[in-house]
């Protein structure tokens, strides 16, 4: 029987600095086995394991994002530049990107939740989708901002729009949280528009229901969550919620599915 | 009327501000009784006495308002209370013995509270036994944990029941609440290495706190009892003081020899010209010094491996 | 096939499976009780008769056997991964009809949520249980209302009547072994319980609606529950863990991962570094209790909770999950008025 639980080793290829806090690592990984919305299990021998959802999928490499927020995340941090890192997984269903086909898609991410949002987005530019697709990224404030060097390639093919909390408005950037600009978006067909949402709990819920007031179908929203997740299997127990585990039902679900859910 | 006072006081009886009227001083160790000798004592008080008690301060039962005339009257009802109290006497139906060594208060003990770390009760028959009848007067209090609500820290001896906490790593959940509650209750002796509690073993106090908390059964106590002796605290009117831990983790048998040995101490080193014949503990303590008396009650005795004896410093207190 | 064995034999029984096995069964762990001068009857390694409780209900439960407190994964030395061993012994296990129900829950979350769990695999598989019948309910039992008062999922089962050993063995390879031993071989059932003391009606998961997860009753365990988790960890259903890496500190460079158990009562269970999720204890004893007799049985047709009542034994707090079933029930009614 495989020991599920046991990393593989991958060589970090290269780190990027996004901010402050936010690193991105471009791992060397050759298998076609990941898909957008999958994360992996990210870990530093003795110091611990953290879920970390995929950014980018290229031919050879992965990247994983990994904000500075604890001992394990600051370990892998400092001691990883080019060293391996210990993975496990893909885990999680990722997104059914079936969906998005000839579909008006609509992608509002809040902070951190463009990691996973990326590479959705690079997904359905890159390939022959007949997709229109339209972003709303929000960060706290101009710091904060991830992606930068992506954003002119996004704004060739999409609609863009970037929004921080807190600064100075300038021609790129709005002042607001994403919520504010939704009703900027183009919803002529909310049926057959799609919409993906990814960021903090109360930012998706306050963008589902006001997307739905416009007219989207709560099954065409999909959310991905964030929870504690230890193994990845749905044995550990911490990111049930109801009848659903997070990491192997999850972590993107569509709204209908939890839309009414207490936790 | 002529009345020896000297004999009547150590029959366990007072003088009090009523001349001709004595109170009857009930003695019970460990503060414990059956509440089936209870009519007893109403019986007293109601026939010889003037119908009240008094809960004494060291846990006995005082029955005021007994005409001299009635103390043998009244030591022949006492002796069912005197014998299911487990109290040495010479002679039956005359009464207690002695009053000097005071009866050994002690709180409720492991029978009842989840603090306990002990059975106190039983403790304090069995020092009473050791140190009763005994004319020397010497304060002895018994508390079931390092919370003392005994109060033992007024007392001649202070016996502080101590658990020596075990951790079973393995069953250790990393929850955190013997840390937490160690640094909230007691001592602040844990302290987290690789998710599981480290005990300080100089900080450490006996408390039990930490398995108290433990959801899983990870830390548990020891099967042996250990005490914290403190001594030398007293109440009065010139240099009233708490007592300073002499030994942490003493055992039983040590505590029993150490409070033996300490009645040949006095005996050797009291001042018989002392107001009313008796000097205390602390003031010929204060008098020979720590290390003579250090020396005269360890004499013999057999400390625990893990135990520790520090000296008590005798300059604190308060000096009126 | 029954066998009634005398005291000897039983003995012999028992060394006989403890020559290539271990046995596991409640035992009594003296003055190991949380207070002073109690004992703690839990489980652990059986050699001899005398080791073993049949009398008591252990306050925890055989999952230690399953699914160790703390359970080693692997060895980090230098760059090398090593796995950590699972001892090779066969297992017997001493449980009750209610714990033998439990199993099945163990086994879902173990064997079916997922890929099967590599080191639960390891260890179920060397395992056969032995049945302690039930000739009477403990306190707080509700095993009756929860249909988990019979099993015939033993390899053996063993009644103690009259200082005799009853056992009715379904285990071909031990029956000639039970057959040598024994004074006589009649037939034996093992005792069951028809009726509990405490009674309580199951209420049905179906009838159990978002109003009542939301519902006002839950309030009271705010101030009630503690968060100190015992209700979990004594429970033979809860299965949650949590993964641990650390580095010995006599020597940096080896460590371990090791898994152990954890619970959803306690403070950080569902806490990430954005968002603390269930943070009152009213909305974490809603999360388990209806996953105890709702969501669970949702995902897997059958109740979580086998009524075995451990978890009112030992709440400090006198929180019974009874009592909040009895509460959910009538919340139920409410509605439906």
């Amino acid at each position: 029987m495989k020991n599920m639980y046991l990393p593989f080793p991958a060589k970090v290829i290269d780190i990027l600095k996004n901010t402050d806090k936010e690193y991105t690592f471009r791992i060397s990984y050759n298998d076609k086995l990941v898909k957008p919305g999958q994360f992996f299990e990210v870990s530093v021998p003795k110091f611990g394991e953290v879920p970390i959802s995929v950014s980018r999928i290229a031919g050879d490499y992965i990247e994983l994002t990994i904000r500075k927020v604890g001992k394990v995340t600051a370990e892998i941090i400092n001691s990883c530049i080019g060293n391996t890192i210990l993975l496990r997984g893909p885990y999680g269903n990722g997104f059914q990107l079936h969906r998005y086909h000839n579909k008006n898609v609509v992608i509002i991410t809040g902070g951190t939740g463009i990691a996973p949002a990326r590479c959705l987005i690079e997904y359905l530019l890159d390939n022959e989708l007949h997709t229109t697709l339209s972003i709303i990224a929000g960060f706290k404030n101009k710091e904060n901002i991830l992606y930068e060097d992506d954003f002119a390639t996004w704004h060739q093919n999409a609609n863009l729009l970037l929004a921080i909390e807190s600064g100075i408005k300038s021609d790129d950037i709005n002042i607001g949280l994403v919520s504010d600009f939704i009703a900027d978006l183009p919803l002529k067909n909310p049926q057959n528009t799609e919409a993906v949402i990814i960021g903090p709990a109360s930012m998706m819920k306050n963008c589902a229901e006001q997307l739905m007031t416009f007219g989207l179908p709560a099954s065409n929203i999909t959310l991905s969550l964030e929870r504690k997740m230890c193994c990845g299997n749905g044995k550990c127990g911490h990111c049930r919620i109801e009848d659903i585990y997070v990491c192997s039902d999850g972590p993107v679900f569509e709204y209908t599915k939890i839309r009414h859910m207490l936790d | 009327m002529d009345i020896n006072t000297k004999k009547l006081k150590k029959n366990g009886f007072r003088i009090t501000t009523q001349r001709g009227i004595t109170a009857s001083r009930i003695r019970i160790p460990g503060g414990q009784l059956d509440a089936h000798f209870l009519p007893i004592i109403k019986e007293i008080a109601d026939k010889y006495g003037n119908g009240t008690i008094h809960l004494t301060t060291r846990q006995g039962i005082e029955i005021p308002g007994i005409d001299f005339a009635n103390i043998s009257k009244v030591n022949t009802l006492l002796q069912p209370l005197i014998e299911a109290c487990d109290i040495p006497q010479k002679e039956k139906y005359a009464g207690y013995p002695a009053a000097g060594t005071r009866n050994i208060s002690a709180c409720i003990g492991t029978p009842v509270c989840p603090y306990a770390c002990f059975d106190t009760a039983t403790l304090a028959k069995k020092i009473d036994k050791l140190i009763y009848p005994n004319d020397i007067h010497l304060k002895v209090a018994i508390t079931g944990c390092p919370m003392d609500c005994a109060k033992v820290r007024m007392h001649d001896f202070g016996i502080i029941g101590m658990t020596l906490p075990h951790l079973e790593e393995d069953r250790c959940i990393s929850c955190g609440a013997c840390g937490r509650t160690c640094n909230i209750k007691s001592v602040g002796a844990l302290k987290a290495v690789n998710f599981r509690p480290r005990r300080n073993e100089k900080k450490c106090i006996g408390c039990g706190e930490c398995v108290l908390v433990c959801p899983n059964a990870a830390w548990t106590r020891s099967q042996k009892k250990y005490f914290m002796l403190t001594a030398l605290g007293r109440s009065g009117k010139k240099n009233p003081r708490l007592a300073q831990t002499f030994i942490k983790w003493a055992d039983e048998e040590s505590i029993l020899k150490i409070i033996s040995n300490t009645y040949s101490f006095i005996q050797k080193y009291m001042n018989g010209n002392a107001p009313g014949g008796k000097e205390h503990l602390g003031y010929i303590v204060d008098r020979v010094g720590f290390p003579e008396f250090k020396k005269w009650v360890l004499r013999d005795v057999t400390l625990p491996p893990i135990a520790e004896v520090s000296d008590c410093n005798l300059q604190t207190g308060l000096k009126y | 096939m029954g066998f009634v064995l005398d005291p000897l034999a039983f003995e012999t029984l028992l060394k006989q499976l403890n020559t290539d096995s271990l046995i596991y069964g409640p035992k009594l762990y003296k003055n190991g009780g949380v207070f002073a001068d109690t004992d703690c009857c839990r489980y652990g390694k059986i050699t001899s008769r005398a080791d073993l409780v049949l009398d008591k209900k252990s306050e925890f439960s055989f999952k230690e056997i399953l699914t160790p407190v703390s359970q080693t994964m692997f060895y980090f030395i230098e760059d090398e991964i090593k796995e950590a061993s699972v001892q090779p012994q066969n297992i017997y296990i001493f449980l009750r009809s209610c714990d033998l129900h439990a199993v099945k829950v163990q086994d879902a979350i173990y064997l079916q949520n997922g890929q099967p769990d590599y080191y639960y695999a390891k260890i179920r598989e060397k395992v056969k249980f032995i049945l302690i019948g039930c000739p009477s309910s403990f306190e707080n039992c509700f095993c009756v209302a929860m249909g988990t008062n019979k099993t015939d999922a033993y390899a053996f089962s063993v009644d103690l009547k009259n200082g005799n050993y009853y056992i009715n063995c379904q285990n071909d390879e031990l029956a000639p072994l039970c057959r040598q031993l024994a004074t006589k071989e009649v037939p034996v059932t093992p005792s069951f319980v028809t009726t509990n003391t405490t009674s309580v009606h199951c209420p049905p998961a179906e009838k159990i609606t978002r109003d009542i997860a939301q519902s006002k009753l839950w309030d009271e365990y705010n101030d009630r529950c503690l968060a100190c988790g015992r209700c979990t960890l004594v429970c033979p259903t809860c299965t949650c863990f949590t993964i641990q890496d650390f580095f010995y500190s006599e020597d940096k460079k080896t460590g371990e991962r090791r898994r152990i158990m954890s619970s959803c009562m306690i403070d950080g269970f569902s806490k990430t570094n954005s968002n603390n999720y269930r943070p009152q204890k009213s909305q974490r004893m809603r999360f388990k209790v209806l996953h105890k007799i709702k969501y669970f049985k949702e995902k897997f047709g059958f109740n979580m909770c086998v009524g075995c009542g451990r978890c009112d034994d030992t709440c400090p707090e006198y929180i019974s999950f009874t009592e909040c079933l009895k509460k959910i029930d009538d919340a139920i009614s409410e509605v439906r008025k």
